[in-house]
């Protein structure tokens, strides 16, 4: 049986009908077209499908759609656009945060989530936060390089004694 | 890796679920964080599905007469932010639950789920076990209390019949003055090799009494009473020598990550850093 749901995705009012097994990550990826959330382990494992959900990151594979009904989702679209990047994004540019890209929505929205929460971040605690997202290219010292760069640009960043980043 | 088919309902009450339950096959859903994974790998396949995150009895939080009383489907993240500096021993339950998942996991995943999942290497179990909690369960009989103790049966087993629900978690908040806990994982976040959590009523010279829980170790969480006896009355250093020289009762678990012996070792090195830990917090004023 298909449910009715109602949710706020980037600001935009969407209206769709699902089949409960349907996860948020499918509905985003199949029906809304927003297929920049990307699925890789669609198991919680890899963190590659991070949204935000009410300015919390979630695990998109690890929520049925029909339980985001009401909700307000955040996703990697919301962001910018090329040619219009938001400083997030530019920073990974910059910094050279992303190979392949499979795991950069998660990570962007990571560290986003990062940047909005009332404390200061050091390296040590942005590398075990971005513990729960897998990247198979970079060796991460290029994404927390360039989570560095956007977290201090916002004033959220407390260098390490050694300097590290 | 997709969900077979099932039917969705979000219940708003008790009752309302536990009438639910009544049908053949039926899950109940809090945070999804481990069932639907399961479903997804389609190990579980349930015919309905009952959403409890509506239910605002099962949402509810309260520190009373010494005892923390937490609604099933309360998230980590939401347990984590209410453990202010009023709540005795706060940290104990900040320090757990940073090693739960990852933030993205926390936010949904709640209180009851890890219990009812009754992974043995999760935390929240072997958590409840060393504090004696209770568990209030609602089923079609009426409601019952459960001691933790008797709780969890085997991997991902609990005492639970089909058709009850876990409504909330009792934790007593006293009879101890200091704690620690320590987990070995491959990364911040995995699921355990060997974790230890201890409370204690001891100073900063001996521990008067501890109470000792390991998790990952065996099907279900351990409370070392062995352990525990040895180390009773004893001073700190003697008390940790006597962790060194202890052999535990059964075989532990051995699997890829970690023979049998290994994980007694690191099973070991666990309770020593945790009671360090415990040590070291009685020179910090925690005691209350």
């Amino acid at each position: 049986m298909t449910h009715e749901i109602e949710l706020v995705v980037n600001g935009n009012q969407e209206q769709l009908s699902v089949e409960p097994r349907v996860t948020l990550a499918d509905a985003l990826r199949g029906q809304l077209g927003l297929t920049g959330t990307h699925l890789g382990c669609e198991q919680g494992g890899c963190g590659a499908c991070t949204v935000l959900l009410s300015g919390r990151p979630v695990r998109s594979c690890l929520m049925l759609a029909v339980q985001a009904d009401g909700d307000d989702i955040e996703t990697i679209e919301g962001l910018g656009r090329v040619g219009a990047s938001h400083p997030l994004q530019e920073a990974f540019l910059q910094q050279r945060g992303f190979q392949c890209g499979f795991c950069t929505p998660g990570m962007v929205m990571t560290v986003l989530a990062c940047a909005r929460e009332d404390r200061n971040w050091d390296e040590p605690e942005l590398r075990e936060h971005l513990a729960g997202n897998i990247c198979r290219c970079t060796g991460y010292d290029s994404i927390v390089a360039s989570a560095a760069e956007y977290l201090r640009a916002q004033g959220k960043w407390t260098d390490s004694p050694e300097g590290t980043s | 890796v997709k969900s077979a088919a099932f039917d969705f309902v979000r219940a708003t009450s008790i009752d309302d679920v536990v009438r639910l339950l009544a049908t053949e096959d039926a899950r109940v859903i809090a945070g999804g964080q481990s069932l639907l994974p399961v479903m997804a790998m389609r190990l579980g396949f349930p015919s309905l599905v009952v959403d409890v995150n509506s239910v605002a009895a099962m949402k509810t939080l309260a520190v009373e007469a010494g005892r923390l009383s937490c609604g099933a489907a309360v998230t980590q993240t939401a347990f984590y932010q209410a453990m202010t500096e009023h709540v005795p021993h706060a940290e104990l339950f900040r320090a757990l639950i940073s090693h739960i998942g990852h933030d993205a996991i926390r936010n949904r995943g709640t209180i009851g789920g890890s219990i009812c999942h009754a992974d043995s290497s999760a935390e929240w179990p072997a958590l409840v076990l060393v504090l004696g909690a209770e568990m209030q369960v609602a089923g079609p009989a009426g409601e019952r209390v459960i001691p933790a103790e008797e709780f969890f049966v085997g991997p991902f087993m609990t005492v639970l019949e089909p058709g009850e629900l876990l409504t909330h978690v009792h934790i007593p908040l006293t009879g101890f003055t200091t704690w620690g806990f320590y987990e070995v994982a491959r990364r911040a976040g995995d699921f355990a090799l060997a974790g230890c959590v201890v409370v204690a009523d001891a100073d900063r010279e001996s521990v008067n009494e501890a109470r000792v829980a390991l998790f990952g170790c065996a099907g279900v969480p351990l409370r070392l009473r062995e352990l525990e006896d040895l180390v009773a009355g004893r001073s700190w250093p003697d008390a940790l020598q006597a962790v060194r020289e202890f052999r535990f009762e059964h075989e532990l678990a051995g699997d890829l990550h970690a023979s049998s012996e290994a994980r007694a070792h690191l099973a070991r090195g666990a309770i020593r850093r945790a009671l360090t830990s415990a040590r070291d917090r009685t020179d910090q004023g925690e005691q209350r």
